[in-house]
């Protein structure tokens, strides 16, 4: 049997079979929701310990031309120019209405840039930034995995195998070449934990993830997992938090805007109008002690019963083990300590705006061996 | 014990009849969070919204199999969910219904019925 059926598996596919995945389609992938241990297991697991995600059906892009940087550097909120080698940023291509393309992950390297983009808006990246760039090269790596190693026991699984990961501070990568093949690691996650993402041949992920395996500590998890851990960590899915309609403002990303408000890129009056202004509906986390979970697309209302928001990701928290969410309101009704309501199956279920991140990032910021 | 379509079981004891739902449902309904129960004393008529069940995955109702008025329930499943994953049959069963009719639950499917009810829906 082949590894991988392009455009329909990763190179993991067989390996999630033998453990059991129960299997969800996922923009065009048969990828794992979960293995046998459950949602709520791999979760705990993953604050606890370890967890191995495969998150090769992420597009991983290169860019590499004459004033790359530059180039892509317009179509963006975030300073890149003055980026290190091997360090990354998160930033969003925004549209000319100030909403967002896509989130992505961007790294300098050799002259290059490295994007890590949704799975879901692959070929719509792909197609933007082809009729955006003059003769830059755009290459969309499909001969690579992405694996994501994440929890408080990664830095030390990883020395099992590895030397020089443990230099790396958040957001700082390295490439390493390991039984002669060529692996970029790099400090970072959507979990909220500290972790490491690989970028490895596919060719070398089989035998390179059965290595990780090998240890106790470390346990398979699957998309509904990370999915739980990201909603705690208050971080943005496409699709729910991030959409051509919302802008990185009302989506609490306003860090990410690190360019001059003289500089230009798609929406900037739009975003720079907003920062200023205050948008008219704002993010919020909301956690309610009913025992009910708010869902995407639920309805909240405010005291009277008037339409305020919608919950745009929801789930129950195994680490609060209560229900939290993350939800668009009117700006009115998004501070610190206010009630909202929201409409479960026709009935008002009382919740409360919280501040985010729900579980605080585990993120190693500072270089032990220098401080 | 005796089956209804919407996958819970039923249980005679003298006139009152235990419910619950069955390991099919469990299995796909995932890991359970949350039970909402019905007051004791409520009065629902066949197919009537009775509970609700809060999975990680997905949120499941819990329609009246037999009518009658509620009893009993089962509280601990307030703490203790996940018994309906562990045990559906014994400590993870739901409420309990006094009967209008006994006939009513004799109508379900019995065990056979239910599984060839199962496996042509798969």
């Amino acid at each position: 049997m082949p590894l991988k059926n392009k455009n329909d598996a990763t190179a993991l596919f067989s390996l999630h079979q033998q453990y059991e995945a129960n299997f969800v389609e996922f923009s065009g992938f048969q990828m794992p929701l979960h293995y046998a241990p459950g949602i709520l297991n791999e979760h705990i697991h993953t604050r606890q310990k370890c967890s191995l995600f495969d998150v090769s059906h992420m597009g991983q892009i290169d860019l590499s031309g004459m004033d790359v940087v530059k180039q892509f550097e317009a179509l963006i909120p975030t300073d890149i120019n003055n980026l290190a080698e091997n360090r990354s940023v998160y930033s969003v291509l925004t549209n000319q209405y100030g909403g967002v393309i896509d989130d992505l992950i961007i790294t300098k390297r050799n002259n290059s840039l490295r994007l890590i983009v949704n799975a879901i808006n692959k070929s719509k990246v792909v197609d933007y930034l082809k009729k955006s760039m003059i003769d830059v090269s755009i290459n969309l790596l499909e001969e690579y995995s992405l694996i994501a190693l994440q929890g408080p026991m990664s830095e030390k699984i990883l020395s099992k195998i590895f030397k020089g990961h443990e230099k790396l501070v958040f957001m700082n990568g390295l490439p390493i070449s390991f039984n002669n093949q060529d692996f970029f690691i790099s400090r970072s996650g959507y979990t909220g934990e500290d972790g490491f993402e690989i970028s490895l041949p596919n060719h070398a992920v089989l035998n390179f993830v059965s290595q990780l395996l090998a240890f106790d500590d470390v346990k398979l998890a699957g998309l509904g997992a990370r999915d739980s851990l990201r909603i705690e960590a208050g971080l943005c899915l496409y699709g729910n938090e991030l959409s051509a309609t919302i802008t990185p403002v009302k989506a609490k990303l306003s860090w990410l805007i690190t360019r001059h408000s003289s500089n230009r890129f798609p929406g900037s009056e739009i975003i720079f109008n907003e920062l200023l202004n205050e948008p008219n509906v704002t993010k919020i986390g909301v956690t309610s002690d009913e025992k009910f979970i708010p869902r995407k697309d639920t309805v909240i209302n405010d005291v009277s019963g008037k339409k305020i928001g919608i919950v745009s990701s929801g789930c129950f928290s195994p680490i609060l083990q209560k229900s939290i969410a993350l939800a668009f309101v009117e700006y009115n009704h998004a501070h610190l300590g206010n009630e909202i309501y929201f409409d479960i199956r026709g009935k008002s279920r009382p919740g409360k705006v919280v501040s985010l991140p729900f579980i605080s990032h585990k993120y190693i910021k500072t270089n032990k061996k220098a401080s | 014990m005796r089956f209804s379509k919407e996958h819970e079981w039923v249980k005679l004891e003298g006139s009152d009849a235990k419910v619950g739902i069955t390991n099919f449902a469990q299995l796909e309904l995932g890991e359970i969070v949350f039970v909402d129960l019905p007051n004791i004393g409520d009065n629902f008529k066949v197919g009537d919204e009775i509970a609700v069940i809060e999975s990680v995955k997905a949120a499941s109702e819990i329609y009246a199999p037999v009518s009658g008025e509620i009893i009993e329930v089962n509280s601990i499943l307030l703490d203790s969910p996940q018994l309906i994953n562990e045990q559906p049959y014994e400590a993870g069963w739901i409420f309990k219904l006094a009967l209008i009719s006994i006939d009513a639950v004799n109508d379900l499917m019995d065990e056979d019925s239910y599984q060839s009810y199962i496996n042509s829906k798969n």
